[in-house]
């Protein structure tokens, strides 16, 4: 297994490695431009086994396919030619190529869905393709299984891709920017990811490797457990990646299976686990570290906390209710967004719970959305520190989780992310609202939208909560899913660097011509 | 306001024989004041002479005098210490509100207005008015006799009283949740220590609570043509940014525009900063312009107004009444009186996200509103603008300021403690609602109304209705709600921890004097 | 002339090495003795050890007897007891260098009024203001403004592509015959400076100085080939109290400033002092922070900390990432003819500045005094007083040394640029470029 995975591993670091020789083939230096070319050439690659797999079983869309890929690696190709990834990056390049790689994602899979006929409106196609990119499991097409198989095998290498660029942010951008600064023992968090290794390269071959290995277990046990070949394949893609998309309308439900809902809980408690921690678990096999982590115990704990309570108000003790409810738990926690069937059967309060168990998220560093434990733990001592500091005004104290001090720069970092998120769902909830769904759903979305997890819970498939909406309304869902995935902070920062253009350029039109230092 | 006489008594006479208890003294003195309140609420239910006349005052005096008796023994038997930590203040103001609220309940079991088998009804009554919430489990009102219903608005009086002093002079001078800053941008009567010149403060505050009372009394009797009563009553209820009406329809009762433009100013007179008004009324009005809290304040009422009756268009009423229902329900909220002209849960959702955002925030700091307060909007605002500069040049020294004030680190980081507690507890609170069967909207928005002292909240706990539809055992979560959101959080969450000490210490104490007997 | 300077710190010890060398007498008075000795050791002063508050230490260095007292040490107060006692003792006129803003404005008029300071310097304060005049003329090496403002000398190194390359000077000046709005006046080639002759020719990297009246300001920039841009984003690096004076004015002006210091308390302070401007905690040496800031990005990077390495460094990595304009704040005034040399734009130094406008002040009528950092040229500007041999004759039969040229004429607030012909009157303003020998003939000849 371990030799397996390490090939894995290798294999990774080739392609990436291929990756970085591509970016260096332009002249004229461009971040942005650079990774969109690198995006859009991948997307199309990604295209070509879908294509095969329409060819192989027929019936399908291999000629729009194909030919989509070719533009896109056309288009992908010429970028690289022309563009080449500046040596050294600043932060502002960094931020402009994080978000304009998951753009160019986005619009390369509305095109997809464009040219196959599975949605006829561009704007309709952008909002499905955002909501693979981010792992989102929202969807506008509601009989997914009427799609080809070549769609569908594509709709979730988006997903499981859009995971893969968490991973690379993960590795490459978070830690450089101090981002959520984390850094507790059993590598809950992103420093600890970049300390696995001396290199980014062997960072990203690791957490490759974890990232590759569990989708083929998880892929593997599905088809085990009685799911056929493909749909197992495709559903572990979306599962590793927490994206959550079904090739069934019914979602995993469809299935109809009491092992197949098991297994997929598993799995998705396996996608809310911190993606540097498993690895060292299995380099080192030191089972000793499962009880070091506190995030960890924190994930566990809070995981069956939710079960019990969830079975305590909403179920009724039959063994379908323990289950729906397991299900709906780790749905919700690692952002899948799965469904074993409609979420109606929860009460209120079950719904409010799943609701919160959303925007909390699994582990720091995995590939869940929400705020993350870690996160969760800090913001907690926060409250905790300033109720001590209201007794003893002179206390210093620092935050800590476990064992380890989170810095003041690191806690303030966090705390603002956490601040700008609460006025981002305060907007988004305002926008929902108005396009044609009450309140609680408005609620229940926006939440379920920034944490990427997908269906708005009391929604009974996973294409209800965008169908209720409006064109604005759907617009608003997107942006908040894109906010949501790549974080707030990344994407308002690259906006204001244009609102500063505008504002600057407002400024000096709105004067005369201004003599920089034309005093007297 | 307990607080100040506490301080001057304890100054002016001091016996060493008696028991050394700040709670319990803060506690007596607040009865024996809220028991002449009742007293004087008795006086009107005779004037006014309705059907159950009899048992209305008597209900009053009989609640006066074990209000009397019970609070001046406590007063009596115990002594301030010299020397107050911050806990005990603290402390002192969360229990005293809790006991003065448990009198309150008094007068409504007394008179048969609440069965005596639903005593939690009684003191939810109360404290909502204490609290200046306003949520009612009244679900007919005009059936109360019209004395208790007065003191019901008393209530809210006495609660805007203490708190006026609370929220401009006690809680910044103990720095709760950065409530300093309101001194940032306008120096007002605001005090830096507990112990320098709280009484000063207060009585000047309670001269200006007062008058706005007065005016506001006079202004709905001349022009809106309210009786005495109804004057006073809905006044009581104003200033103090309450929201109790003696009628069910609430000032819809009365279907009268001079009515609601009178209260609709109050409200928002009395949702803004009493440290700004006083200094206004020494002759400065130029401070209104210079706080920068205060223009947002006065921004946020004109662009919900026109948010909302945007989205209201839709609704079945014309401009002019969209005009008159809107403008009154945003000031009702922004101020977190509550007085209720139309049901507005039952308007679109767009407004009611929007009402509900408004929950959250409501009035300035300073004010007898509720909420987070303007103040703290703009804090978190600034902060999370200071995180996007920060992401982009991580290097990049950037002060938060007020206007052109600087804000100090420390005290931003006591309001993020703030509002991070405050969320996290109504969420929670709305949580265990939603556990105990109430549906999700009204859970949440009754949990944010009550922690933002507001009134009514949107479902099914709207303007229109009351807060029996909440099970029994999701009351008690209110009233503390209610109680935590008041007191700016901080106290509430001390008071036990005041206790606790107060145990350890004599223990502490108890050796110390065994070693020095050695 | 005898002269008192209290405080010989980087602008003392070169005034003092000035005013020595045009013969006056110069005693200097500082609480450092290693540094006392060193100026004794390569000036020609007087040296008094102590504090220039002490009346024993300024009885001792004969202040009663002292014509002017130039109070240069970094403590206000200092400085004012110093001038106090200066004016009570023996009536000296008297010269403070003053830091803090109130004293130094309006509202310090009574206080400077009553111990009587006839002149106020801050070294900071002139060199931001200098800053500011490269910064609206970008390219420009040195900028002042004379005669209030209505002739501007402006010196720039010509470019290769400059219009003016490969052409002689009375070339030019036939070409924009008979209306000139400029005339140039030194040409500094290979470290030699020299008044221009008519059959100069101007080759690429000469440094030309020039008087310009205000609206042909334009023309001769164009000619010199400098660009004339915006400033729109400014990059200071140190956050000194220069720094801050040059961010307060940009700041308004709607400039993007973004200010670099190492220190994370001065950087608070200046975030609480300059609200617009982007404060940043860091090394200015720091390639790193340079690059994620996107140094070449600016238009004008300026690098004003006190060390001359760093400054030089930090602009030579600002101007290979391609920033518009490089200027550097240079204290060892032998590095300056260096930098000219390995791309820096510009260069000044704070103590030729606050130097200017004491030697100004020295020579009494001179309304304006301009030296060059690297150059032996001086700009004089003096007003002719009557009965000189200037009142009523044409220029051209003044019988001035070759290496003096007049420059401009300014006559009732209007400037005029000078021809051979032109006439002088009574309380004309002229400015003069002359070689540093012919000062004295200058003066003799219209003051």
């Amino acid at each position: 297994m371990r030799e397996v995975s390490r090939r894995i591993g290798d294999l990774v670091l080739i392609v990436y490695r291929l990756g970085v020789r591509l970016t260096r083939m332009g002249s004229r230096s461009s971040a942005p431009l650079t990774t969109i070319g690198v995006v859009l050439g991948a997307g199309g690659l990604s295209l070509i086994p879908s294509a095969a797999l329409d060819m192989v079983i027929g019936e399908g869309h291999e000629v729009a396919l194909v030919l989509v890929a070719l533009m896109l690696m056309t288009a992908g190709l010429a970028l690289l030619m022309v563009f080449r990834m500046p040596k050294r990056l600043s932060t502002d390049e960094l931020y402009k190529a994080l978000v304009s790689a998951a753009a160019a994602m986005v619009v390369a899979g509305a095109i997809v869905h464009i040219a196959t006929g599975a949605i006829d409106r561009i704007d309709r196609a952008l909002v499905e393709a955002t909501a693979g990119v981010t792992t989102t499991a929202v969807s506008l097409i509601e009989r997914p299984e009427d799609l080809s198989r070549g769609e569908q095998l594509f709709r979730s290498l988006m997903q499981w891709g859009g995971g893969g660029g968490a991973i690379v942010a993960i590795v490459r951008i978070f830690p450089r920017l101090g981002h959520g600064g984390l850094d507790a023992e059993g590598g809950v968090a992103t420093r600890a990811a970049s300390r696995l290794s001396p290199t980014v390269g062997g960072n990203l071959r690791r957490l490759g490797a974890v990232y590759f290995t569990f989708t083929m277990i998880v892929a593997a046990a599905f088809a085990l457990a009685g799911m056929p070949a493909i749909d197992a394949c495709l559903h572990a893609l979306t599962t590793a990646s927490t994206g959550g998309w079904s090739t069934r309308s019914g979602s995993l439900g469809a299935f109809d299976s009491a092992a197949i809902e098991w297994l997929a809980t598993g799995a998705m408690f396996g996608a809310g686990l911190s993606l540097p921690f498993v690895f060292q678990i299995l380099r080192t096999s030191r089972i000793g570290l499962l009880s070091k982590s506190v995030e960890l115990k924190v994930y566990v704990s809070m995981t069956i906390a939710a079960w019990v309570l969830l079975i305590l108000w909403s179920g009724d003790g039959s063994t379908e209710s323990v289950r729906r409810s397991a299900f709906a738990v780790t749905s919700a926690m690692s952002t899948t967004g799965f469904l074993a069937g409609p979420t109606t059967i929860f009460d209120e309060a079950g719904t409010a719970l799943l609701v919160i168990l959303v925007v909390t998220g699994g582990m720091a560093a995995s590939m869940t959305g929400g705020i993350r434990i870690a996160r969760v733990l800090v913001l907690l001592a926060v409250m905790r520190r300033e109720l001590v500091r209201q007794v003893h005004a002179a206390s210093v104290r620092s935050i800590h989780i476990g064992a380890s001090s989170i810095g003041d720069a690191a806690v303030g970092r966090l705390v603002g992310e956490v601040l700008l998120n609460l006025l981002v769902v305060g907007a988004g909830l305002g926008a929902l609202a108005t396009s044609g769904i009450d309140v609680r759903a408005a609620v229940a979305t926006a939440a379920s939208m920034l944490a990427t997890a997908g269906p708005a819970y009391g929604s009974s498939s996973q294409s209800s909560a965008l169908l209720a909406l409006d064109d604005f309304g759907r617009a608003s869902a997107a942006a908040l899913m894109f906010l949501g995935h790549i974080s707030v902070l990344p994407v308002l920062a690259v906006a204001a660097a244009g609102t500063k253009t505008i504002r600057r350029t407002y400024h000096l039109a709105s004067r005369r011509i201004i003599n920089p230092a034309g005093r007297r | 306001m307990t607080l100040a006489l506490v301080k001057e008594r304890s100054n002016s006479r001091f016996r060493a024989d008696r028991f050394e208890n700040t709670v319990v003294h803060v506690i007596g003195i607040a009865l024996v004041i809220v028991a002449i309140g009742m007293f004087l609420s008795a006086m009107v239910g005779w004037i006014d002479g309705g059907p159950d006349r009899s048992s209305d005052t008597g209900s009053l005096v009989a609640s006066g005098a074990i209000g009397v008796v019970a609070g001046g023994l406590l007063w009596w038997l115990s002594a301030v210490p010299v020397r107050q930590s911050p806990v005990v203040a603290f402390a002192s103001v969360a229990w005293s509100w809790l006991a003065v609220s448990i009198l309150g309940a008094l007068p409504f079991l007394f008179s048969g207005a609440i069965e005596w088998a639903h005593a939690d009804n009684a003191i939810f009554e109360s404290i909502s008015g204490f609290t200046c919430t306003g949520s009612t489990i009244l679900a007919d009102i005009e059936a109360v006799p019209r004395g208790v219903l007065f003191f019901r608005s008393m209530t809210q009086w006495f609660g805007g009283m203490g708190l006026i002093v609370l929220a401009v002079a006690i809680l910044p001078a103990l720095k709760v949740g950065g409530l300093e800053l309101i001194a940032a941008e306008a120096p007002g009567p605001t005090t830096d220590r507990l112990d320098s010149n709280v009484t000063e403060t207060a009585r000047r505050l309670w001269i200006l609570y007062g008058s706005v009372t007065v005016v506001v009394t006079v202004l709905l009797m001349l022009f809106a043509g309210a009786s005495l009563y109804d004057g006073v009553a809905h006044a009581f209820a104003t200033a103090s940014t309450g929201g109790f009406s003696p009628y069910g329809a609430s000032v819809g009762h009365f279907d009268s525009v001079a009515f609601e433009v009178i209260i609709s100013l109050g409200m928002l007179y009395c949702g803004a900063s009493f440290a700004l008004h006083w200094r206004a009324v020494q002759g400065d009005w130029g401070i209104y312009g210079r706080v920068s809290e205060f223009r947002l304040y006065v921004a946020m009422f004109f662009v919900l107004v026109g948010l909302i009756m945007w989205v209201n268009v839709s609704e079945p009423f014309g401009l002019a009444t969209n005009l008159r229902h809107t403008s009154f329900s945003v000031a009702a909220i922004l101020s977190s009186t509550g007085f209720g002209t139309a049901d507005f849960a039952l308007w679109g959702p767009a407004a009611q996200a929007a009402l509900l955002l408004v929950f959250m925030s409501a009035g300035m700091s300073g004010s007898t509103s509720g909420g987070m307060k303007v103040l703290r909007l703009q804090i978190i605002a600034k902060y999370a603008a200071r995180e996007v500069v920060r992401a982009r040049h991580p290097r990049a020294i950037v002060p938060l300021r007020l206007g052109s004030t600087v804000v100090p680190d420390v005290v931003v980081s006591r309001v993020i403690g703030f509002v991070l507690l405050y969320v996290t507890f109504s969420v929670v609170g709305g949580l265990l609602l939603a556990a105990l069967g109430t549906d999700g909207v009204t859970a949440f928005s009754a949990a944010f109304s009550a922690t933002g002292n507001i009134g009514p909240a949107l479902g099914e706990a709207g303007p229109a209705s009351n807060f029996l539809v909440i099970p029994r055992a999701g009351r008690p979560i209110l009233m503390w709600l209610m109680l935590f959101g008041r007191l700016e959080v901080f106290p509430t969450l001390l008071m036990f921890a005041a206790a606790a000490r107060h145990i350890s210490k004599r223990r502490v104490a108890g050796y110390a004097s065994v070693t020095d007997r050695r | 002339m005898r002269i008192t300077i209290v405080g010989v710190g980087e602008v003392g010890s070169y005034l003092a090495g000035r005013l020595s060398g045009e013969g006056h007498d110069v005693v200097v008075i500082d609480v450092d003795r290693s540094r006392l000795r060193q100026i004794d050791e390569t000036i020609d002063v007087m040296t008094v050890l102590g504090s220039g508050s002490s009346p024993r230490v300024l009885t001792e260095a004969r202040v009663d007897k002292t014509d002017l007292l130039v109070a240069l040490t970094d403590n206000d107060e200092v400085n004012l007891i110093a001038c106090m006692q200066a004016k009570q003792m023996g009536d000296a006129r008297t010269v403070a260098r003053l830091q803090s803003k109130d004293l130094r404005t309006r509202s310090g008029l009574e206080v400077r009024k009553a111990i009587g300071v006839d002149l106020v310097l801050d070294p900071d304060d002139e060199t931001a203001e200098e800053i500011l005049d490269l910064l609206a003329y970008q390219g420009a090496c040195d900028v002042a403004e004379m005669a209030g403002g209505e002739v501007l000398l402006i010196g720039a190194r010509l470019s290769e592509t400059a219009p003016l390359v490969g052409r002689s000077v009375s070339d030019v000046a036939v070409e924009f015959a008979p209306e000139w709005d400029f005339l140039f006046g030194t040409i500094t080639r290979d470290r030699d400076t020299v008044i221009v002759r008519d059959n100069d020719v101007l080759r690429a990297h000469d440094l030309i100085r020039a008087v310009t009246k205000r609206r042909g300001r334009a023309d001769l920039m164009e000619l010199l080939g400098l660009r004339r841009k915006r400033v729109r984003k400014v990059l200071l690096l140190g956050g000194g109290r220069t720094a801050e004076l040059v961010a307060e004015r940009l700041e308004p002006r709607g400039v993007d400033v973004v200010i670099v210091d190492i220190k994370e308390e001065r950087c608070q302070e200046l975030a609480e002092a300059v609200p617009g401007a982007l404060v940043l905690q860091g090394d200015i040496t720091d390639i790193d922070l340079l690059l994620d800031e996107e140094v070449g990005s600016f238009d004008a990077v300026v690098a004003l900390t006190g060390e001359d390495d760093a400054n030089i460094l930090a602009c030579l990595f600002a101007k290979i990432e391609g920033a518009g304009e490089t200027i550097a704040v240079v204290h060892r005034l032998s590095l300056l003819s260096l930098l000219d040399q390995i791309g820096i734009d510009a260069a000044l130094s704070p103590r030729t500045a606050s130097a200017n406008s004491v030697l100004r002040f020295v020579r009494g009528d001179v309304a304006a005094v301009e030296t060059f950092l690297e150059g032996d040229a001086e700009v004089i500007e003096l007003e002719v007083k009557p009965e000189t041999r200037a009142v009523g004759s044409p220029i051209s039969e003044l019988h001035l040394p070759r290496d003096v040229l007049v420059g401009a004429i300014v006559r009732d607030g209007k400037a005029e640029i000078a021809r051979g012909r032109s006439v002088l009157r009574v309380r004309d303003h002229v400015i003069v470029f002359a070689m540093p020998e012919h000062v004295d003939e200058v003066h003799r000849a219209f003051g």
